[in-house]
């Protein structure tokens, strides 16, 4: 009992810790910087184990590989230097990018879950300073444009028990948000007065996912995903127009689970999402455009204590990927990731804890980079829950 | 067992709640969305018709300075002090006991002087107690005669500012001397003289601490020594200046200040796009006066402009708390008033009219005296420069 409780206040913990979106000079363009909605588990395997796991939102079938009513709550905190032409700057933010609440339904072959994830993120602060001449006269000037906010995904997924190989699932999803801008200026010259302008922009779309987790043999998984994102409306300031339409993507994805030797497991995945839909909509809207993504991730998970898997494991893993929003034009910009995580169950395996850290780097040509680290950190409680 | 696992979680909390710090040099425009801010310049020229002046608004008794001149570009003025009774006796140990008076002061005090004059003379005199308020320029000067002299103060040559002093002892006593008809009550002449046209401004009973003095110095009828010698000072009552009458304004002049005080109104029909949409950066009123600005050399004087809350012509009210303001100087042509204030007024879901009313912020009190240009004037008409931005782009992605 006391165990449970001492749980329950870690939750309780948790929940108050300040959740701020995941900042980058990256997240500046487009819709942000796409969220990655995965468990810790996932996250400290380089993200492939995603496909497989029920904690993540990746895949609705794997939600029947829940066998316990199972709430994960993962607190991300980011610390990164970016550099641009402009100049260098150390940034530091943190957020709950996944959680997830889901299990079997009893008596059924039915898993079912909700889940709440970051879709993209754009929390950033610009500042620019230059020279203007108003009235014919140059002046000093100094620019801060600001966003908190992003996109989320709201998941309700349902999952089956195909067969003694194969679980399927689908889901649907909601994606809302909003970011809150403001753009200032301040002037060296007080005969003008510094000003600063708000706006809201809000986001809605719908989207659907479906999917399949399939063990062909013992120590073999396979898991695919589709994923169809409509069109995301934009409204400004609760206007009742729109302010424009964004296509989202269609999102590919697999990947494969092999046990090489006992206690040690490698995991691969591949994701592909033609962002080039958003494309034209972004450029209607001043945006510099999208391209399509792929996405690559690999990790191996070593396991220390076979009777009780989750328990401190060795997990590393490593991701690249392309990411959908252009700063400006020219290449393409990309992310890698190299990543380490771990994990404890405790209170009869009720409560669990897991972290990831992850050392990325983030680069669109020689001008716009950043590099850094991400700390995850998901905490798990399976409150019990029956085996279909 | 339950101990170490709790630590991991506790200093995980720590680590992942750091405060955000997101701040990031931008290289704009490339890295910023909606690209860079687009500030735009306009002029905006009064509302043809729209505009008047009125005079006689504030009262000839609030001035803070009383004004001495004599002539030129100054015009003629002249200055009236009526003092606070003496009484005929005086309060000494609990009783009210009769003096002889031993001499007599009264003080004057410089706020400002045209130095380029020397040899400046202040003549005073005893006027009747019948000048008060109301009286005119020509009834104070004509009754400013070598009979009811009752002294000069020569300014010293250089001297700017601060306290002049006339003193009357002896035979000079007679001549402010008080019969029953005056109730020891005096009023107080003052002209300006000078070999060319020069001006002065003396602090007035509003105008501080060293408002004009008159101080009587008596010997009180007791046998104890020590208290025979009293003092008695008396503060003005009220104070006025009187002026010439001003040559009429011709057509196309709005005028500011003076004597009596005028205000002046003027009207601006904003653009829609700019009442609607665009934030104001900066707006200056751009006045330009009929001659040059005339005054006190080295004199200034604030030029007030005011929103004006609801149109009712010359009693139109005003808002206490948005104002323009310039420094106003003599030998000025232009007057540049910043009022981004003022203009912000019209903006919004509950607009004020936009109208505003000028002034000077010492009425009455300044021999500055703009002239400016009207709507009906056929150049130099009254306008408002404005430096605006338009909406920003917050859905450039």
């Amino acid at each position: 009992m006391r165990r449970v409780a001492l749980v329950l206040i870690t939750l309780s913990l948790t929940a108050l810790t300040a959740a701020h979106a995941q900042s980058s000079q990256f997240g500046v363009r487009g819709l942000g910087l796409p969220g990655r909605a995965s468990s810790a588990h996932s996250l400290g395997l380089g993200g492939a184990f995603g496909m497989f796991d029920g904690e993540s939102s990746l895949n609705p079938a794997a939600l029947g590989s829940l066998m316990q009513t199972t709430s994960i709550f993962t607190s991300s905190a980011s610390w990164r230097t970016s550099w641009n032409p402009a100049g260098t700057a150390a940034t530091a933010d943190a957020r709950f990018p996944q959680i997830l609440v889901g299990g079997p339904i009893p008596s059924t072959r039915l898993g079912i879950g909700v889940s709440y994830s970051t879709y993209a993120d754009r929390d950033f602060t610009l500042v620019s300073s230059g020279i203007a001449s108003p009235r014919g006269v140059p002046i000093n000037y100094t620019d801060t444009l600001s966003s908190l906010g992003g996109i989320n995904d709201l998941r309700l997924a349902v999952s089956y028990v195909a067969g003694p190989h194969l679980l399927i699932g689908a889901g649907l999803h909601f994606l809302t948000g909003s970011n809150r801008l403001q753009s200032r200026r301040a002037w060296e010259d007080s005969s003008y007065l510094p000003i600063a302008e708000r706006s809201e922009l809000s986001y809605q779309g719908i989207g659907f996912s479906a999917g399949l987790l399939f063990h062909p043999v013992d120590g073999l998984a396979i898991a695919a995903t589709v994923r169809r994102d409509g069109t995301l409306d934009i409204q400004r300031d609760s206007s009742a127009t729109s302010s424009g339409k964004i296509k989202l993507p269609l999102t590919l994805a697999g990947a494969v689970r092999f046990r090489v030797h006992r206690g040690i497991e490698l995991t691969g995945a591949v994701t592909e999402r033609n962002w080039s839909t958003a494309d034209a909509g972004l450029r209607a809207v001043g945006g510099v455009g999208a391209d399509n993504t792929l996405e690559l991730n690999g990790g191996v998970e070593i396991l220390r204590n076979l009777r009780r898997p989750a328990q401190k494991p060795v997990r590393l893993g490593v991701r690249y990927t392309k990411l959908p929003f252009l700063i400006a034009p020219g290449v393409q910009p990309t992310e890698w990731g190299l990543s380490a995580g771990t994990g404890v169950r405790f209170a009869g395996d009720r409560g669990g804890v897991d972290f990831a850290l992850e050392r990325f780097q983030r680069s669109q040509g020689s001008e716009y980079r950043e590099r850094g680290w991400t700390l995850s950190v998901g905490v798990s409680v399976r409150a019990g829950g029956f085996r279909p | 067992m339950i101990r170490w696992p709790a630590f991991v979680v506790a200093l995980a909390l720590v680590v992942s709640g750091c405060t955000q710090k997101l701040t990031t040099p931008a290289d704009c425009p490339a890295l910023c969305p909606g690209g860079q801010s687009a500030f735009r310049d306009t002029i905006i020229d009064a509302v043809i018709g729209a505009d008047a002046s009125y005079s006689g608004y504030s009262g000839l008794l609030d001035a803070t300075s009383l004004l001495l001149s004599n002539g030129g570009g100054y015009g003629e003025s002249r200055a009236a002090v009526k003092f606070l009774r003496v009484g005929d006796s005086i309060l000494v140990r609990d009783t009210m006991r009769s003096y002889t008076i031993d001499s007599v002061q009264i003080l004057l005090a410089l706020q400002a002087r045209d130095t380029t004059v020397n040899d400046v003379v202040l003549e005073l005199y005893r006027l009747p107690r019948t000048i008060d308020s109301l009286a005119d320029f020509a009834t104070v000067d004509a009754a400013m005669t070598p009979a009811n002299l009752l002294g000069e103060i020569a300014v010293p040559n250089g001297v700017k500012s601060g306290g002049q002093r006339l003193t009357l002892t002896g035979a000079d006593l007679a001549r402010i001397a008080f019969a029953p008809i005056d109730s020891t009550e005096l009023v107080l002449g003052v002209r300006l003289r000078a070999p060319a046209p020069a001006g002065v401004r003396v602090t007035s009973l509003l105008g501080g601490t060293e408002s004009p003095l008159f101080s009587t110095y008596v010997t009180v009828n007791i046998a104890d020594t020590a208290v025979r010698k009293q003092l008695i000072n008396r503060n003005p009552s009220q104070n006025v200046t009187v002026r010439s009458p001003p040559a009429p304004l011709g057509p196309g002049i709005l005028q500011v200040g003076g004597l009596p005080a005028a205000r002046s109104f003027v009207r601006f029909t904003l653009p829609s796009y700019i009442k609607d949409s665009a934030q104001i950066v900066r707006a200056t009123l751009e006045l330009t006066l009929a001659q040059p600005l005339f005054g006190i050399p080295g004199d200034s004087a604030f030029f007030d402009v005011r929103q004006v809350l609801a149109d009712f012509g010359p009693k139109s009210p005003v808002a206490s708390n948005v104002i323009g303001s310039a420094t106003i100087k003599p030998g000025a042509s232009t007057i540049d008033v910043e009022m981004v204030s003022v203009v912000a007024t019209w903006q919004g879901a509950t607009p004020l009219p936009s109208i505003i009313r000028f002034g000077i912020g010492q009425e009455g009190s300044t021999f500055l005296t703009p002239l400016v240009f009207s709507t009906a004037a056929t150049s130099g008409r009254p306008r408002l420069h404005l430096t605006y931005r338009l909406p920003f782009a917050f859905e450039g992605f």
